[in-house]
């Protein structure tokens, strides 16, 4: 059985062209193969909850002797849980792009009760008057919180909690902090992270968290990003 | 290498699979649209080089091209209802498949599975048929041929997926497989690539899919699969390539004008149920392989 004939030079070129679009599109679908962690063991609030309650966290930043029900008692309801035992050890790289998170933004001491810290600034990013002060923009379900500015000598951190906008003009509290395209590890937890880094090539200059919230800012995933340097793994 | 296609695909921040799956799924098929158009510049241009061209290759070509048009609406149309139908009954869905890499890999490669089931169906319910044999009615085998689809398709496929949604998998996952493997099928129409070696086992080749639109006897109803070819093999509708098949319907469908191109089947239906005697005849028509006759019509011949 014989092809029909064709230009030796068109052919070549065909299958070439068939060859790179394979390797296109492995890369396209290499460049940005996800973490699996859709969080599915979190989704169900209840779960996580009890998930929280059954292993404290070992080590984790400033909140280690922190029940998180007297914490939550202090609080709101409808304040979120935040998720800061890590899970995996496994490095996971990712490459993440550049943006701009805007919000409100507090310096918080790492000494003292990081839980209540934490939801108190949820609580303030809660009842923040986004018509107000991030015009345009609907609530999203996605919430950053950007841990930077680490100062050794009075154990505090600067954390700004917010979304993905950027706006050329701030007014009042409110902040913008640009995010860094580059490598980072994928963890649950950046305060966690930081506290047993293990042997981790951390920068620790400017790490986040991302949560997919509903509308009372009830949490269904978490993740937390740390930049690492570069030509590590 | 790295900094380059991080602009070129899509710049946004991906927080989970089903994101991730959504913008890479898209930016695949988009991507895939690009490349058949420069195969089918090169197929030309070989047309044209090796005296091979001629005004009925390049309008049955065209004629191929233009069905994406009507084709083109209504899959907007019946994408949205099933992106909307898909995630309302998964809310109602007690059990769920895990969200994750694994289960992305199992989805496709049930999805798979599913265009096979999905496929033979066209070729044996004359009802879906209607549909289908505007893609198998071109007589010429290059890339255009693959954009050559009934405005009624789209709505088949959304149907066949359904049970992938019942057992629980993500819909996003869903659409994501039907869409990387409804853009698999951009390379495998043509006639510059030859076989493939070992390749020719496990996937879907050039070589099988030629053999799926001939309208040579031995070639009639082969070779349903999408990505995979075990399919075929393993139902026994596989045949292998001896010779270079005839293409299109087993009656040859001419006409380069879009309107015959897209309806041409549901005339011949029509006159079918017009002489039909009862319901029973009727349904036959429509449910049965094309080309079934009723026992008396038969004996008649």
């Amino acid at each position: 059985m014989s092809l029909p004939k064709h230009n030796p030079l068109l052919r070549v070129l065909y299958m070439s062209l068939v060859l790179f679009m394979f390797a296109f599109m492995m890369a396209v679908i290499r460049m940005y193969w996800p973490d699996d962690s859709q969080v599915s063991e979190y989704h169900d609030y209840s779960a996580y909850e009890n998930s929280l309650e059954a292993s404290q966290p070992n080590g984790a930043v400033g909140i280690g002797n922190e029940s998180l029900s007297d914490a939550q008692n202090t609080q709101n309801n409808k304040l979120p849980k935040v998720l800061t035992k890590i899970t995996s050890n496994e490095p996971e790289l990712f490459r993440r792009p550049r943006f701009t998170v805007t919000g409100i933004e507090r310096r918080l001491n790492l000494a003292v009760n990081m839980q209540a810290q934490l939801e108190g600034l949820w609580t303030d990013f809660y009842n923040l008057d986004t018509q107000q002060y991030l015009p345009g923009l609907s609530r999203s379900n996605k919430v950053y919180l950007v841990y930077k500015s680490y100062d050794h000598d009075t154990q505090t951190i600067e954390v700004l909690i917010g979304y993905q906008y950027a706006m050329q003009k701030l007014s009042g509290q409110v902040k913008s902090v640009e995010l860094l395209k580059g490598k980072y590890i994928k963890r649950d937890s950046v305060l966690a992270t930081w506290d047993d880094p293990q042997d981790l090539a951390l920068k620790y200059q400017l790490d986040y968290e991302v949560y997919e919230v509903d509308e009372y800012f009830n949490i269904s995933s978490q993740r937390a990003f740390l930049s690492i340097n570069n030509g590590a793994y | 290498m790295d900094e380059l296609m991080y602009y070129l695909v899509t710049p946004v921040n991906l927080a989970s699979i089903t994101d991730y799956l959504e913008y890479m799924s898209i930016d695949i098929y988009d991507w895939t649209l690009v490349f058949a158009l420069l195969f089918l510049t090169v197929e030309l241009t070989d047309d044209a080089l090796t005296r091979r061209f001629s005004g009925e290759r390049f309008f049955e070509t065209l004629s191929s091209l233009v069905t994406q048009i009507p084709f083109y609406f209504t899959e907007v149309v019946v994408f949205s209802v099933a992106v909307y139908g898909y995630f309302t009954i998964y809310e109602f869905i007690p059990w769920k498949m895990p969200v994750n890499t694994m289960g992305f890999l199992l989805v496709l490669l049930m999805a798979d599975f599913t265009y096979y089931v999905e496929h033979l169906c066209l070729h044996k319910v004359r009802l879906f048929w209607l549909a289908h044999s505007v893609h198998h009615s071109s007589g010429v085998m290059n890339t255009a041929t693959a954009f050559r689809f009934s405005l009624f398709d789209p709505v088949v496929s959304a149907t066949f997926h359904l049970p992938l949604l019942l057992l629980g998998f993500h819909p996003m996952f869903i659409f994501a497989a039907e869409i990387l493997i409804q853009a698999y099928q951009f390379w495998i129409h043509n006639e510059m690539i030859g076989k493939l070696g070992p390749l020719e086992w496990v996937m879907n080749t050039p070589s099988h899919h030629r053999v799926h639109h001939g309208s040579d006897q031995e070639y009639i109803d082969k070779n349903y699969g999408g990505i995979l070819i075990i399919w075929d093999r393993l139902f026994g509708t596989f045949a292998k390539e001896d010779k270079i098949p005839t293409y299109g319907l087993a009656t040859p469908m001419i006409s380069k004008n879009p309107i015959t191109v897209q309806f041409h089947e549901f005339y011949k239906i029509f006159r079918d149920i017009k002489k039909a005697k009862g319901l029973g005849e009727v349904m036959g028509y429509i449910l049965r392989p094309p080309g079934w006759q009723p026992e008396h019509k038969k004996l008649k011949e």
